[in-house]
């Protein structure tokens, strides 16, 4: 590919990346959760982008390819950083979810009260106890309406295991949710 | 857990439930889709409960705004960035 000039490369970048900044640090935000991590990896990820905008091809999905760089900023440094001694690894917890068969959890009732009482900050909370690669793909299905396909990319896992841990992410989220409405004093009849 | 039933296969067509809800199937198949949906109350229920839950969860997860800063930061990197990249200069 040939070498765009300065130029252009400011325009796209303006134009083209940097619109996406506010969904990016949402993002960071929920996969590293205080601001100043996420406003470092944000910048990374813009750094990144900008030293590598001649592999981006005009016109094609920018938002994809920047959550991309993202994710593997978070994989490749972040989390090398921060990983502490005895901490589990997530590829562990991944191969035991995965290997479970896909089989209902139950759903809940969200005409009950207590769900429709419940704040962003117990949802959210709830959302961040799950494990990292969980949580990612329901940040991005179901917050940012990445597609399949999209997701399949940014985190680099067939169509399939996009599918299947979506399926299970949601369900943990659901018993957690469940934990938290029993704490809030809501009892379960069934 | 493997029900038989006597009208339509209900699991199968339970499976195909996020397809749809996550926009994963094209107009001509969601609308075979809710159409063999709308023939089954319980499949319908199922649907219309995960669709609560997505709706649930888009209106309920907080979204961080960041700082007003962010931006200029960011220009500012680039532009050190430059500075110490003979070849971009």
């Amino acid at each position: 590919m040939s070498e765009l000039s300065k130029d252009h490369k400011d325009t796209i970048f303006e134009k083209e990346l940097l619109p996406h900044m506010q969904a990016l640090y949402n993002f960071a935000y929920h996969l590293v959760g205080n601001e100043d991590d996420a406003n470092d990896l944000v910048q990374e990820t813009f750094l990144k982008a900008y030293r590598f905008i001649n592999s981006y091809e005009k016109g094609t999905n920018a938002k994809a390819w920047l959550f991309k760089i993202l994710k593997n900023a978070f994989i490749n440094e972040y989390r090398k950083k921060t990983k502490r001694p005895g901490q589990v690894d997530y590829e562990d917890v991944l191969s035991y979810h995965e290997a479970d068969d896909v089989t209902y959890v139950g759903s809940l009732d969200l005409r009950q009260e207590v769900y429709q009482d419940m704040m962003g900050d117990e949802v959210t909370r709830a959302l961040n106890a799950l494990p990292i690669e969980f949580r990612t793909v329901i940040l991005l299905c179901d917050v940012e309406g990445f597609t399949y396909e999209e997701i399949a990319k940014i985190i680099d896992i067939p169509i399939g295991t996009v599918r299947s841990r979506l399926f299970r992410a949601r369900n943990m989220l659901k018993e957690k949710l469940r934990e938290y409405a029993m704490n809030l004093g809501f009892k379960e009849n069934r | 857990m493997n029900k038989e039933t006597t009208h339509h296969n209900c699991q199968e067509l339970i499976s195909r439930v996020f397809l749809a809800l996550d926009g994963a199937m094209s107009k001509e198949e969601e609308q075979k889709f809710l159409e063999e949906l709308n023939s089954c109350n319980c499949c319908l229920e199922k649907y219309q409960v995960e669709r609560s839950f997505k709706e649930f969860l888009s209106l309920k997860i907080s979204r961080k705004c960041c700082s007003e800063s962010l931006a200029t930061d960011i220009r500012r990197k680039i532009v050190y960035y430059k500075q110490d990249d003979p070849s971009v200069s």
